[in-house]
């Protein structure tokens, strides 16, 4: 050590000394060293935000007056909501109505909770809203909900309640038919009686539908698995007459909101406050043809069912009660489809054949919008003949099935038999006449769009070249499903730059189709992977 | 201002015995998590094989959500975090453990509780309080824990021989303070058996408690961790402590008021939803002014990250938690609330908290600390290597899923479409959910392994192997 340094550590030292005191003030207050500060601070800011959230809100909440729907709970009624609160329902139903939802009921109020002790506002919708459910669902709906809900809502995905008792479950019911605070007499419906329902007016009670004898014998005679009609001919039309008639009431009155298949899904059923109701699983649970009646005749209060009384006769009401009978049991085909075939190629023949749009991208657009709105239901998003409401998939009922586009068979050989089937519907069946509902254009768009359902040796033989415009020639000439490849390319693009191989696999799941990504950064899509292994010599 | 670096001082002071608390209840975390995560799966496939398990009351999604939710915040998170403040809280004190019995008493009480608590919500004595369903006997059972572990935690720091009081000391000590009132007042416990008051100010206080058991019981855990091992890790000085007050006094004030934003669309007092939207933005006071500190800390030292896998996991975390505290502040925005609320959004939301920002963290500290505590070497560097490959892609498919079901859920409520209309739209993305989740239930049983397995292994004899025994590559 030099000498330099020995003095510049000395003279350190001194200084040290002389400042020893003040150097440990400095560092004391730049380090906190003291715990007090810190824990008096900290819970002094962390008690005046708790009086804010929790004294002062407790003050305010404590005095709510209850409200007109809040009731105290029955001791059935407690049980339910005990029952509710601990098998955990609340984590997927949500009990408060927002002022932005639609369909749920009121919005919630402070006096609707008064009687609920713990809360059960939920903080999920896995499933529906319960908030009002009272009387929003038959109660015979809730008890076979319970114990398996796919038995009566297909999508479901709650449990199987099976394993309550018959008293719990009454318990449960009876606690959500008086949810809203509605108060229903749940319990008259183990014995059979609808208590769901209103009372129907005295007028009503001996009320029956004209056609309900004929509809009964038709129907004895009828098979609905293979089809066939075994009774009297004369009969046969008769029903046929009858059954038709509805449908064009319908077609031209109900459809708009309860959809061409009766499941609440038609074009308006989203723009109307309250849902149209599924007539497919409401008319099952009405208590006889003079509930139908009254409904039809007196319409719905508070929703927008029309009372039809004002604009239809009571033959006319009748007509369209029976042939809403069909979404509940299947139609009863008593016109063989040979009939409908002869009287499409007779109108081929005299006076339509040939495609009077040019088949241009904007018409094929068109239809595809018109038949996702409105046939998608029954012969699916594919063509298939298996949308929901069809017979063909697992929950539907539409019965004889909807026609499978894609089979290449002798069905359509003329395109003036498509024009004729969809304008004037098919006889004893639930494929309505669209003359009613759409215009001549509408109805050649849609064919348009659902000839390319078929296969591309088909199409290219008989729907093509009947088209002038350049894109329906060649709509199938390099893909293997037509239908889908203009438009969902884009969707593919945009999904698989965000997610990669995992959007087309989800992209797969949501559409059921197979997409191939080739080397070339070709993409094909197609329905079956059989299709894309033939085309492309896999094995 | 160095924070850490000079505390782990085992020249002057043997922790041997405040260690055994710690691994005391590193050994419940370890088990709880591979345990209740499965639960986790079990739920997720429920949500498209919806008669999956569903033959008896206790297996319904009703029952196994609550004890898969009450399984992993108390028994897996809770014990992770109190078993990493007792590793930390004597060294930066530089003391021994005040009163270590208490602390090994507190670990069997507190997991105890957790086991009891979860068995009686799957038999349906629950409370039915979203967060606080555990029945009030066992409320009783935590509240004394949380006053044996408050000795502990007090005591130490107010018989330390370190001069500094130091930041994340703050934090500790703040929540043995806060939690206890929070617990007391959000579980009703004056009013037993039921632990619920009447109407609409049951959901204010629930929620008053359901996002103070993340605000003021896991964040500041999480955050002390964050403080203590980051600049410990990377060898850098905690950039700034005038920032600390900021985000500590902030937390303090602005976290505690959020509760409200979970039940927005009710009608409790419109100020109190004000005073929630209002806390909720400002809470990202707290959550920057901690991010910055932090993420200057690391500044420089990033590359650490891929040699040292333990802070891999740990600053992961933290940036989790940036991620989600913009979220939830986003999220809490009136119209943002209204559209993402009720999906499954919110449980993603939740789940990148308390297991992509938390759980993640946990797993790094106790790879770290694991070896050091036992004189052990870590079983497998390779498998914690493949636990964190595992771990993120996990991460990735499981947070992708639940997104993507709750966005698609949302946008048609948005336009009006039922639930049950939306519904069967989902099962491809719940199934994603699924699978993401079916990776991260194999991760945390990679986890568990590799740590039980080094439990069970033998202890080293040489200090320099002890020094590499953690997964550094570089020396300490």
């Amino acid at each position: 050590m030099s000498k330099l340094e020995k003095k510049l550590e000395e003279e350190l030292e001194k200084l040290e000394k002389a400042i020893g005191k003040d150097i440990k003030k400095v560092e004391k207050r730049a380090h906190q060293h003291n715990l007090f500060p810190i824990a008096a601070g900290g819970l002094s800011v962390f008690f005046l935000m708790v009086t804010m959230v929790v004294a002062a809100p407790y003050m305010f909440l404590l005095e709510t007056p209850p409200s007109e729907r809040a009731h105290v709970y029955t001791d059935i009624e407690a049980e339910g909501r005990e029952l509710y609160m601990n098998l955990g329902c609340f984590y997927c139903h949500s009990q408060q109505v927002r002022l932005y939802d639609w369909g749920l009921g009121d919005p919630s109020q402070k006096g609707d909770f008064v009687y609920n002790s713990p809360q059960s506002l939920g903080t999920e919708r896995t499933g529906p809203d319960l908030a009002q459910i009272g009387g929003m669902r038959p109660t015979v709906w809730h008890y076979l909900h319970h114990r398996d809900p796919r038995s009566v809502s297909p999508g479901s995905i709650m449990p199987n309640f099976d394993f309550l008792t018959d008293h719990q479950l009454d318990a449960i019911v009876a606690y959500l038919q008086n949810q809203g605070g509605e108060d229903l007499q749940v319990n008259e419906s183990i014995t059979g009686g609808q208590a769901f329902h209103p009372d129907v007016p005295v007028e009503y009670v001996n009320v029956t539908n004209l056609f309900a004898p004929l509809m009964e014998q038709v129907g004895t005679d009828y098979n609905s698995t293979d089809q066939t009609y075994t009774g009297s001919t004369s009969l046969g039309d008769e029903w046929a007459t009858i059954f038709d008639m509805g449908k064009e009431i319908f077609t031209q009155r109900c459809l708009s909101c309860h959809g061409c298949s009766g499941n609440a899904e038609g074009p308006y059923a989203r723009h109307v406050v309250t849902q149209p109701a599924n007539l497919h699983e409401r008319i099952a649970t009405f208590a006889g043809d003079f509930y139908h009646i009254w409904r039809v005749s007196e319409g719905v209060p508070g929703t927008a069912m029309p009372a039809w009384k004002l604009t239809l006769n009571e033959t006319e009401i009748s007509l369209v009660a029976i042939y809403e009978m069909s979404f509940v049991f299947g139609s009863t085909r008593t016109i063989s489809g040979d009939i409908s075939d002869a009287e499409g190629d007779n109108y081929a023949n005299t006076v339509l054949n040939s495609p009077p749009i040019a088949g241009t991208m904007q018409e094929f657009d068109d239809g595809k919008m018109i038949f996702n709105l409105y046939c998608a239901q029954c012969h699916g998003e594919m063509g298939q003949g298996d949308g929901p409401a069809s017979i063909n998939s697992p929950c539907g009922y539409i019965n004889p099935e909807p026609a499978n586009f894609t089979e290449s068979g002798s069905d359509f050989t003329k395109y003036g038999r498509y024009v004729w089937k969809v304008k004037e519907g098919v006889e004893t069946t639930n494929m309505p006449p669209w003359k009613w509902a759409l215009t001549d254009d509408e109805v050649y768009q849609v064919i348009f769009y659902v000839q390319a359902f078929a296969t591309p040796s088909d199409y290219n033989s008989k729907w093509g070249p009947q088209y002038s415009s350049s894109f329906a020639q060649n709509l199938m000439k390099n893909s293997l499903s037509a239908n889908v490849v203009p438009d969902s390319m884009l969707n593919i693009t945009s999904v698989q730059s965000l997610l990669g191989y995992m959007g087309i696999m989800l992209w797969e799941l949501r559409h059921r189709q197979i997409v191939a990504l080739f080397e070339t950064g070709k993409l094909k899509i197609a329905n079956r992977i059989g299709k894309l292994r033939r085309e492309h010599h896999w094995i | 201002m160095s924070d850490s670096n000079k505390t782990d001082d085992t020249r002057l002071l043997s922790h041997k015995e405040t260690d055994s608390v710690t691994k005391l209840w590193f050994y419940f975390s370890m088990l709880w998590f591979p345990i209740f995560a499965t639960f986790g799966f079990i739920m997720a496939i429920k949500f498209f094989v919806p008669t999956f398990l569903s033959d008896a009351a206790w297996l319904t999604f009703g029952r196994i959500r609550p004890a898969h939710v009450n399984g992993l915040l108390f028994g897996f998170l809770s014990s992770g975090l109190i078993g990493i403040m007792y590793y930390a809280v004597p060294r930066l004190s530089n003391a021994c453990l005040y009163k270590p019995n208490i602390g090994k008493l507190a670990a069997f009480l507190w997991n105890g509780a957790v086991i009891a608590g979860v068995l009686m919500i799957l038999t349906g004595n629950t409370q039915a309080r979203e967060y606080a369903e555990m029945p009030w006997i066992i409320d009783v059972g935590v509240m004394i824990t949380l006053i044996l572990i408050g000795i502990n935690v007090l005591g130490t720091i107010i018989h330390r021989r370190e001069h500094k009081l130091y930041v994340t000391l703050w934090f500790y000590a703040g929540i043995v303070l806060w939690f206890p009132i929070v617990y007391f007042i959000g579980n009703v416990m004056w009013n037993p058996p039921s632990g619920a008051l009447y109407g609409l100010i049951d959901g204010v206080v629930n929620w008053f408690y359901g996002h103070n058991v993340l605000g003021l019981w896991f964040t500041p855990f999480a955050i002390a961790l964050w403080y203590y091992f980051i600049p410990k890790l990377t060898k850098r000085p905690l950039y700034s402590v005038t920032l600390s007050y900021i985000s500590f006094f902030a937390m303090a004030f602005f976290y505690t008021g959020v509760g409200g934003h979970h039940i927005l669309q009710t009608p409790i007092p419109e100020w109190l939803k004000t005073i929630a939207v209002t806390t909720s933005a400002l809470m990202m006071f707290s959550v920057l002014t901690f991010a910055t500190n932090i993420g200057m800390t690391i500044r420089g030292a990033w590359h650490t990250i891929f040699s040292n896998v333990p802070l891999r996991f740990i600053v992961f975390g933290f940036i989790n938690y940036i991620f989600v505290s913009i979220q939830g502040t986003f999220q809490a925005f009136r119209d943002m609330n209204l559209y993402l609320h009720f999906s499954q959004w919110p449980v993603m939301h939740s789940h990148l908290s308390l297991y992509a920002s938390m759980g993640i963290a946990i797993m790094g500290c106790m790879y770290w600390i694991v070896p050091r505590i036992t004189g052990k070497k870590l079983y497998s560097k390779k498998l914690m290597d493949v636990t964190w490959w595992v771990t993120f892609m996990g991460y990735i498919v499981f947070m992708a899923g639940m997104m993507l079901a709750g966005l698609v859920a949302n946008s048609g409520w948005y336009a009006h479409m039922t639930v049950a209309q939306v519904l069967p739209q989902l099962a491809g993305y719940f199934i994603v959910r699924a699978v993401g989740g079916g990776i991260v239930v194999v991760s945390a049983f990679l986890f568990a392994i590799n740590i039980i397995a080094t439990f069970l292994s033998k202890p080293l004899v040489h200090r320099e192997q002890l020094e590499t025994a953690g997964g550094e590559k570089d020396n300490e």
